[in-house]
């Protein structure tokens, strides 16, 4: 467990403090602490708290909340493909934002685009509960996610199908790409709450995650309240999708493939993969924007383009390796 | 003790009556076989008596809370699911979900998940993923998850199908040993040879109702095999315990 869990959060130490270090105005490594820790009203004081930390945090929390998420959908569907926009979360906060885009609503005041993201959010999540039903399997929340997320993403479209504006349009298509670039303390205090409930109500799933190992019946019988670990789970994920959507757009491939990496390295427990995974997204989410500000400095690289395009072939890679196995 | 009590149990399944008039009582030491043709209710029986799909009439198991339920009744379903390639030992361990309180196993939970390995021969593989095991090898590794759960009864899906002979015959003495601490078992079987030389006391299902219950030799009637069945059988009761075949399908 220890030999996981301590690498990683080393690795996150160190991905932290770099990530503060990179950026456009050229500020030496002990000017950066100085600055970040003493504070005043210097311009590198305000570069360091108001961008450069934001950032830094935000892609610590968001890469913990889509790794942690994933494990536990994969977990509850047992299924290592699942991933945390399964349940049409981050499809209807894309929705919602996108609107909010669209009518002027974001130009109108700074919060606006989060605040329309996250009642997209919830508006997606009470859909799939509805149409997933309070006594469902895991099949019908399937089907219900995948419900919401063709609804969410027609919609979507059909905004921009529609859309007068070319700039909002492009300006739509570039959200959605998903970035950590100018954001603000704000932001990160804007999603902390939400994340911090969704972590704690995902975090308290690992016991019954195990025992859905032998499927839902044996789970049940083995004293599990299902039904409750479903709601939890759905509440959960949704809570840190859709703060994490509202924050940051969507970020694919995080929530997928970090579980798949850790599974092996944790003995394949689900409650075990819950932790590793949470402190793995918050590796590679750190690493990406990392990566995004060194490879194309001037060009603003999306981040989630990043991920998607890291991550699908490392998905290519754990694929043909199961492959092998299986033979 | 009664362990189990069905009264006037029934299971209406989309507007189809599944099962109906089921009353029965499991009482301490019994090794309870379940038996009757494919559809005749053996899975739902035991399911709904579980709570996990709705029934009329009253289970005793019903009356109590999830934890205790967990407690009092260990459940083995047929399907053998077994979703991530977790350790042998990780898998019985689950079996004692529900006396942790945290998630640190006790001594108490490893002296059971020990025993529970042993009594299924299955001490060499503890360490092996559990997917990567034969099918019947992974049948054992549930049957001891179920055995660790360390419950005054066991019910059990065709536990034994798809096991060699040998680990048939001696998984059919666990639950008999079982009985003999006082535990007791409600297993559905189709080895009517088995369940004859090794069951305590049958139950017989057709066509969603109860058609015998009693010890194996007063079950296993030529009329109730012909009816329910539809075989015929050589049965005798030789120096070396019951023996039961079944020899031709009569319709």
């Amino acid at each position: 467990m220890m030999r996981v869990m301590l690498p990683l959060t080393l690795a996150i130490l160190v991905l932290f403090a770099t990530s503060l270090f990179i950026g456009p105005a050229r500020i030496g490594l002990g000017d950066s602490i100085n600055a970040l820790l003493e504070g005043g009203d210097s311009p590198m004081a305000l570069v360091m708290r108001e961008i450069r930390l934001p950032r830094a945090l935000l892609a610590v929390m968001i890469g913990a909340s889509l790794g942690l998420a994933g494990a536990a959908m994969q977990g509850y569907l047992r299924n290592p493909l699942a991933e945390p926009g399964l349940i049409g979360v981050s499809g209807s906060a894309a929705f919602g934002a996108v609107l909010s885009i669209q009518t002027g609503l974001a130009a109108g005041f700074a919060l606006a685009l989060p605040f329309s993201a996250l009642a997209g959010a919830l508006g997606g999540v009470l859909l799939v509960m509805l149409l997933a039903g309070p006594r469902g399997t895991s099949l019908t929340l399937i089907l219900a996610g995948i419900a919401v997320s063709a609804l969410a993403a027609a919609l979507t479209s059909l905004v921009l199908n529609l859309s007068p504006n070319p700039f909002a349009a492009s300006e739509i298509i570039f959200w959605m790409m998903g970035s950590l670039a100018d954001r603000s303390m704000t932001h990160v205090w804007l999603a902390l709450p939400l994340m911090g409930v969704g972590w704690l109500l995902l975090a308290g799933l690992g016991k019954g995650l195990d025992a859905l190992t032998l499927g839902e019946d044996a789970a049940q019988a083995m004293g599990i309240r299902v039904e409750r670990l479903r709601l939890m789970l759905i509440v959960g994920v949704a809570c840190v999708v859709g703060a994490g959507t509202a924050v940051a757009g969507a970020i694919g491939f995080v929530g997928l493939v970090v579980p798949h990496i850790l599974r092996p390295l944790v003995g394949a427990r689900p409650s075990r993969l819950l932790w590793a995974s949470a402190l793995g997204g918050a590796v590679m989410l750190l690493l990406a924007d990392i990566a995004v500000r060194v490879v194309l400095p001037e060009r603003d690289l999306k981040l989630g383009v990043l991920t998607a395009l890291v991550g699908a072939p490392l998905f290519l890679h754990l694929i043909l390796k199961l492959r092998r196995e299986r033979i | 003790m009664s362990l189990l009590t069905l009264t006037d149990f029934a299971v209406t399944l989309r507007d189809r009556t599944v099962l109906r008039d089921v009353t029965l009582s499991i009482g301490k030491g019994e090794f309870v076989g379940l038996i009757g043709p494919n559809g005749a209710g053996k899975t739902t029986l035991m399911r709904a008596a579980l709570g996990l799909i709705p029934g009329t009439g009253d289970s005793s198991l019903l009356a109590l809370s999830e934890r205790d339920r967990a407690k009092a009744v260990a459940w083995m379903p047929q399907a053998r699911e077994i979703a991530w390639p977790v350790s042998v030992e990780t898998v019985v361990m689950l079996g004692r979900t529900p006396h942790m309180v945290g998630m640190t196993p006790s001594t108490e939970d490893a002296a059971q998940v020990d025993a529970a390995l042993a009594q299924m021969e299955l001490q060499e593989f503890r360490h092996r993923p559990a997917t990567q095991l034969s099918g019947g090898e992974q049948a054992r590794v549930l049957i001891a998850r179920a055995l660790a759960q360390d419950t005054p009864l066991l019910m059990a899906d065709e536990p034994i199908a798809g096991l060699d002979p040998a680990h048939q015959i001696s998984t059919m003495r666990a639950f008999a040993a079982q009985a003999e601490q006082g535990k007791s078992s409600l297993v559905s079987l189709h080895d009517l040879g088995l369940a004859v030389r090794h069951c305590t006391r049958l139950i017989l299902l057709g066509e969603g109702r109860m058609i015998a219950d009693g010890p194996p030799a007063e079950v296993m009637t030529p009329e109730r095999l012909a009816q329910v069945f539809g075989i015929t059988a050589w049965y005798e009761n030789t120096d070396q315990g019951p023996v039961y075949q079944p020899l031709e399908v009569i319709r």
